[in-house]
């Protein structure tokens, strides 16, 4: 039983982004999580809060210089890559800012849609887009202290949908800053019928027919129990057509929470009324064994009541 | 309009499921070796008055497509020939001709 809640652990993945570059150590990702965030897609809760706003505009233009040089050299960074929640948003802010950056700049005193600090990022960030990155793998986060939380296990009858549903899962992962495994595959099972062709006789002429199902299995660590609720909303919300999704989770609880369950569950029965639920809560057999006695009292009645009348005649 | 067996059979079932408790109380008192004969006996009788519809043994898996009551595939509740010829035409989700 673990004694710790997960969150103190680890930092609250209220701001997904800052999370990622606290583990990559890249100073570039600082300026970009202004931009990223309105985009993100666990942001719908955070993105309203001005605070990452308020700390970058002081850092922006130093991270703006080792941008340049650190771009070309280092891993495409993961941010920009699912972008099939938003289709319309990405490619249309990615071909408005070089045109916005140049007009911005040179006049920060003119009153623009963007503030001008806000445009530099957004230039900055359009710099180092990689286009197609959703195409190419995931970037999978390391794992801070392998706490597992969650299992998502995948089924399906058909390779390719699974494969690119996977291929989705590690882009929503890794842009949430949530450390996944690579999928590792179960056992496929193989259903097999072999059926005679004809619909009279002709034994000998058959055909012989197959159901796969294909699976696999990604398990996911260290993040907020928030930050998975999200990313399973999320998967659930985009789920592919032929891909069955099952997820387990494991919430972590300080220690006494049996004992404290089952204090609220003896309350709650002594409450509600203990007669109501014992009768729901009856088995099949149970109801056999109560009706067959009364058919024994009733039977048992009607036995003795005929010797007597006979007695009596 | 599916075919008159293959209705007859969902009455049983329906039937079956509804009487199903009731049915298994009698048959423990007709079986039961404690109890006084006269009693068995009686309970015995009234498992005799509950009709066909009620008894487990009247249900049997039926081609949903034809009515076939031989050869069936539980699974898609279908005989050979009638899953053939929808696996053949992509109906069935998952199945394919076999090859190995």
């Amino acid at each position: 039983m673990y004694g710790l809640c997960a969150t103190t652990l680890t930092r609250p993945c209220r701001s997904v982004f800052t999370f990622v570059s606290r583990t990559r150590i890249s100073t570039r990702l600082q300026s970009t999580t202004v931009a990223g965030s309105d985009r993100g897609i666990g942001s719908s809760g955070s993105g309203g809060k001005d605070n990452k706003k308020s700390s970058k505009p002081p850092s922006s233009s130093s991270s703006k210089d080792t941008a340049a040089q650190t771009s070309r050299k280092q891993k495409p960074k993961p941010k920009h890559s699912s972008a099939s929640s938003e289709p319309p948003t990405p490619a249309a802010s990615a071909t408005s800012t070089p045109a916005s950056a140049p007009k911005a700049t040179p006049a920060p005193t003119e009153p623009v849609a963007l503030t001008p600090t806000d445009a530099e990022l957004e230039a900055s960030f359009a710099s180092q887009v990689v286009h197609g990155r959703s195409l190419l793998a995931a970037y999978h986060h390391p794992r801070t202290h392998s706490i597992p939380l969650a299992l998502l296990h995948f089924r399906s009858h058909h390779l390719p949908l699974l494969n690119l549903f996977l291929h989705f899962t590690s882009h929503a992962a890794s842009a949430l800053g949530v450390p996944i495994t690579r999928p590792a595959s179960l056992p496929t099972q193989r259903r097999l019928w072999t059926v005679i062709k004809g619909p009279f006789v002709h034994k000998k002429a058959q055909e012989n027919f197959e159901r796969k199902t294909h699976k696999r299995v990604v398990k996911v660590y260290d993040a907020d129990q928030e930050v998975v609720d999200r990313l399973v909303r999320y998967l659930g919300r985009h789920e592919l057509a032929g891909v069955g999704m099952r997820v387990v989770r494991w919430h972590r609880a300080p220690v006494g929470v049996g004992r404290k369950t089952v204090e609220v569950m003896a309350r709650e029965v002594r409450s509600v009324g203990g007669a109501a639920q014992a009768v729901e809560a009856q088995t099949s057999a149970e109801k056999v064994k109560k009706l067959g006695e009364q058919i024994i009292r009733e039977e048992a009645a009607a036995a003795t009541k005929s010797t007597a009348k006979e007695i009596v005649i | 309009m599916p075919n008159i067996r293959v209705l007859r059979d969902i009455k049983a079932r329906h039937g079956v499921n509804a009487n199903e408790i009731t049915r298994r109380a009698y048959l423990y008192v007709a079986r039961n070796q404690t109890l006084p004969a006269s009693v068995r006996y009686q309970a015995q009788l009234q498992l005799n008055t509950f009709g066909r519809y009620t008894r487990p043994t009247t249900v049997k898996n039926r081609c949903h497509e034809s009515g076939r009551g031989r050869g069936i595939i539980g699974e898609f509740a279908l005989s050979r020939y009638q899953f053939r010829m929808k696996a053949l035409a992509g109906e069935l989700p998952g199945v394919v001709k076999a090859s190995w």
